[in-house]
């Protein structure tokens, strides 16, 4: 993931819920994390919602900028970990459980 | 490199990571970054390995080490110690809410009958566990006092004993009081906020019957004698402080915020209540941080609110208490059963009334026969909360538990996305809230969650920060 420029847009400043949106980079090698933290996100962060579209994503909510910046981070950074240590922690509690 | 952690956004501007085995730390969003970029620093390294939350894969004590902690956090049921029993569903009152689990006072065949009787002395007699709690429901259990006394008795076997009897208190004779003069019998109560809403959810014109015999018990035997849960209608709650005032004015310091929790035709026609709502969570925060500042002000004593403290114990010290509504597995039938009042058994209290409703029947057979069957595999089957996709994904995993029988309750059936069940959100609601506190800097705050945790106040560091 590249570090992420901040692009945020009030556009619905005079409605009573401002949505505000924010589109990030995302790396090649993250993608697939990306793809999968963007369908989980509205489940823990209800509120706000992520498209990935190839080489950025698109973060929309009832949030502030800065705020949605961190949920982003946040999520993928999540995934990755769920990803990258699910068959170690499966094994460990396995042999925890038996 | 194994990295057991799992991260949340925080309202307040940080990321909450946490370790499987329960231990946590925040951030701001710099250490995120690095973390996604590969180009954590030496100090980061460093902080997350003299942490175990980084663990080379080659490490088999650091592995066993990470495995042993995790253990504690995993609930091992401990043979059969604790039952409900319900002697008789007859009750004195008729409160608005409570419509199936309640018989009116002169009806027959709603109390235990002499071969019930006999079983449970018999299912007394089988259990092998030094120590014993028995919770006493109803209707109303002190109609009874024949049985509830037959019952003590027979638990003079045990090393460690002790008796709730769970009490609307309208009613109190020699016989009630006899019952509750014994040093192992406790009484929960029920206390809607203030004493008018108490007056209009339950006991209308007797409510200073009710009043007079709450302060005699607790004139008589102290207020850790007594429990009083209040119920809330969110759409229609009581004012904080008077809430709070009416507790503190019988020197009730505990107070077990619950909403209303509608069962069976009362739910259908209350729909909205299969989703908790924003009023309710506002009301609880609220509630919440009226409890801090009046904690703060006056020393003297300490309120909390119960449920709170509990999932904060289950973050700080997960082998201090033993609540079955908050475990992870939840085993169902293991180590408490419920006996109706017909002599049939149920894995919880709710499953009963989720029964006695007719919305799905969750019976485990009999008093008497082996309740391990079909249904109490089928429940045990999906009591854990580690393997569902949104849980694995969850920073409060390790703090949570599961609820089988509230998805039942609220669904009819247990495979919702996780995530959109009640008993999530309003799980994901309050550890989001008790992180926000355990990082609030306000002295007012660490007092009291310090006091929540029973420690003596003194300001200590609940959470580390990362940047």
């Amino acid at each position: 993931l590249e570090l992420p420029k901040n692009n945020a847009t009030n556009r619905d400043a005079e409605e009573e819920v401002n949505l505000c949106s924010v589109r990030l980079p995302v790396a090649q090698s993250d993608l697939g994390f990306a793809i999968k933290a963007a369908e989980w996100m509205g489940c823990f962060y209800p509120g706000s919602a992520a498209t990935v579209l190839n080489d950025h994503v698109e973060l929309t909510g009832d949030a502030g900028a800065d705020r949605l910046e961190l949920i982003w981070c946040a999520a993928l950074l999540n995934e990755r970990l769920h990803a990258q240590n699910e068959i170690l922690r499966r094994g460990l509690l396995a042999g925890l459980t038996q | 490199v194994f990295t057991p952690l799992r991260t949340r956004a925080l309202e307040n501007g940080s990321v909450l990571h946490v370790n499987d085995d329960g231990r946590f730390f925040a951030s701001d969003k710099a250490f995120v970054k690095r973390s996604l970029a590969a180009r954590l620093g030496v100090n980061d390294k460093a902080f997350l390995d003299t942490r175990n939350h980084r663990i080379s894969e080659e490490d088999r004590f650091g592995l066993a080490s990470f495995q042993y902690r995790q253990a504690h956090r995993l609930t091992k049921a401990e043979p059969l110690d604790y039952l409900i029993l319900v002697p008789t569903l007859r009750c004195n009152l008729s409160c608005s809410y409570c419509q199936v689990s309640r018989a009116a006072l002169n009806a027959t065949g709603y109390d235990w009958n002499d071969e019930t009787i006999r079983e449970v002395m018999a299912l007394i007699d089988r259990i092998s566990s030094p120590r014993i709690q028995i919770e006493f429901q109803g209707g109303e259990p002190t109609l009874r006092p024949d049985l509830l006394t037959e019952v003590i008795e027979r638990c003079l076997r045990f090393e460690e004993r002790r008796f709730i009897i769970c009490s609307n208190l309208h009613a109190l004779g020699p016989a009630q009081w006899q019952l509750f003069d014994r040093a192992d019998v406790f009484i929960s109560t029920s206390l809607d906020g203030d004493l008018l809403t108490h007056a209009k959810q339950r006991t209308g014109a007797d409510t200073g019957k009710f009043e007079a015999n709450l302060r005699a018990v607790i004139e008589r035997y102290g207020v850790s004698k007594v429990s009083a849960l209040p119920t809330i209608d969110p759409d229609d709650p009581p004012d904080i402080v008077r809430v709070i005032d009416t507790f503190a004015s019988f020197g009730l310091t505990s107070i077990f915020l619950r909403s209303i929790n509608y069962q069976g035709f009362a739910r259908k026609r209350h729909a909205e209540s299969r989703v908790l709502s924003q009023n309710w969570a506002g009301y609880y925060r609220a509630f919440v941080r009226e409890l801090i500042a009046r904690n703060w002000r006056d020393r003297a004593q300490v309120l909390e609110e119960t449920y709170l403290s509990v999932c904060l114990r289950r973050i700080f010290r997960p082998d201090s208490q033993r609540h079955v509504d908050l475990r992870n597995p939840n085993p169902l039938g293991a180590d408490y059963l419920v006996v109706d009042h017909d002599g049939r058994l149920y894995p919880t209290d709710e499953a009963r009334m989720l029964s006695r409703s007719g919305v799905i029947d969750l019976s485990l057979g009999q008093i008497g026969e082996d309740y391990r069957g079909d249904t109490w595999e089928s429940l045990n089957r999906h009591s854990t909360n580690q393997f569902d996709p949104a849980c694995s994904r969850c920073a409060f995993q390790p703090y949570c538990g599961r609820d089988l029988v509230d998805d039942l309750a609220r669904y009819g059936r247990i495979d919702v996305p996780r995530t959109e069940t009640a008993f999530c959100q309003r799980h994901m609601a309050l550890f989001e809230f008790l992180f926000e506190l355990i990082y609030d800097e306000d002295p007012a705050v660490q007092y009291s969650l310090a006091r929540w945790l029973r420690l003596d106040g003194q300001s200590v560091a609940l959470g580390e920060y990362v940047q």
